[in-house]
């Protein structure tokens, strides 16, 4: 009688380990990833709905580029978070896989202005992922925030040799608060007149 | 000790039913995509297509869109048939250092029109931002007929699209 005590003290204690390990598993685990993955849907629908009409870039004799660009989504009418960088002209092909930590790109320094030619405000983001859910950037981003169906204005500082051999590339993304996604990118460049 | 026997094997159902409640939904939120981006694919092609329909009829000169850069600037926008009004968000000209926003408001154009630019425009580029997020690039004294309008879209995952790709001098 005693020994089959001890029997069924060792199974429920084994059952509540065992519970309790479960329990563990999905706070700790299950719940991050569920909230990721929701964002992450989120960000996929956005990103199918999207689309980027950047504008030609021109640039003034004091390197001075100007970009158009109008992130349009009907069904929308949150905000996007924006990064622009220069790529060489050869890259052009890669763009959606060029990320601004790559060596060859020139991240240069560039401000938003909304059509009330009021600059649009920043966000620092640290991580960016695709809507896939891989990591694309992790760093310390400087983005701008803009209105959806809204055109803005970007203007670069610095940019080498007017521009000649080089595109704008637009990463668009979605920011939750916890993640964002780039739910879209875009490239520009030189007019024909221009060029 | 009949009893005993069965009890060992209920609790270890309990126990499995538990498992599998926490693993099944676990597998569908970790590996089960739903159709969201599907349901976004369908609305974005709605929209595309509204553009280029929108874009085809500019080409073909409905309505005639012809930007005149004298010492006053203006855009002129002929309408020749009845056709579903274009919208325009935004008409910017190129001051020599960025893009400047011309219009206060947006404009239905449902017959033609005359809208003045600002003499800064004069002898610069422009660029109209339609209400369907078409960008119209108009070099002075020219119409979107005979100008190289430019036209890139990029839609993340879905398509590529372009009209005339940017040409750089390189």
């Amino acid at each position: 009688m005693v020994e089959s005590v001890v029997q069924t003290m060792i199974i429920v204690i084994a059952v509540i380990v065992a519970g309790l390990a479960i329990l563990g598993y999905t706070s700790a685990l299950l719940v991050p990833t569920e909230a990721f993955t929701i964002a992450e849907q989120q960000a996929a629908q956005i990103a199918a709905q999207t689309t980027i009409s950047p504008g030609p870039l021109l640039v003034s004799s004091n390197g001075v580029g100007s970009v158009l660009v109008e992130a349009y989504d009907p069904s929308y009418s949150g905000n996007y978070t924006l990064y622009v960088f220069l790529i060489p002209s050869y890259l052009v092909t890669s763009a959606g896989v060029v990320t601004p930590n790559s060596p060859v790109v020139d991240n240069v320094y560039f401000t938003v202005y909304l059509p009330n030619k009021i600059q649009a405000s920043t966000v620092t983001g640290t991580r960016i992922y695709d809507i896939n859910g891989n990591e694309l950037y992790q760093g310390k981003l400087l983005v701008y925030s803009i209105p959806a169906n809204t055109p803005v204005t970007i203007n670069l500082y610095n940019v080498p040799n007017q521009g000649k051999g080089y595109y704008v590339v637009i990463w668009l993304m979605i920011n939750n608060g916890l993640y964002m996604f780039r739910v879209g990118y875009a490239y520009t460049g030189l007019p024909y007149s221009t060029g | 000790m009949k009893l005993k026997a069965l009890a060992t094997t209920i609790a270890l159902i309990i126990f499995l039913v538990i498992l599998l409640s926490v693993l099944v939904p676990a597998f569908f939120i970790l590996y089960i995509t739903p159709g969201y981006s599907d349901q976004g694919n369908i609305a974005a092609q709605a929209y595309q297509e509204e553009r280029d329909l929108q874009l085809n009829n500019i080409f073909k000169g409905n309505p005639l869109i012809y930007y005149s850069s004298g010492t006053s600037p203006y855009v002129k926008i002929t309408v020749r048939t009845v056709q579903t009004p274009i919208n325009i968000t935004q008409i910017y000209y190129y001051n020599g250092t960025m893009w400047v926003p011309a219009l206060n408001n947006s404009i239905n154009v449902d017959s033609s029109m005359i809208i003045p630019l600002p003499k800064a425009a004069f002898n610069e580029p422009i660029v109209i931002v339609t209400g369907v997020s078409n960008i119209l690039y108009l070099n002075p004294n020219t119409s979107v007929t005979t100008s190289a309008v430019y036209y890139l879209v990029m839609v993340y995952s879905v398509w590529e699209y372009g009209g005339n790709p940017p040409q750089g001098g390189f």
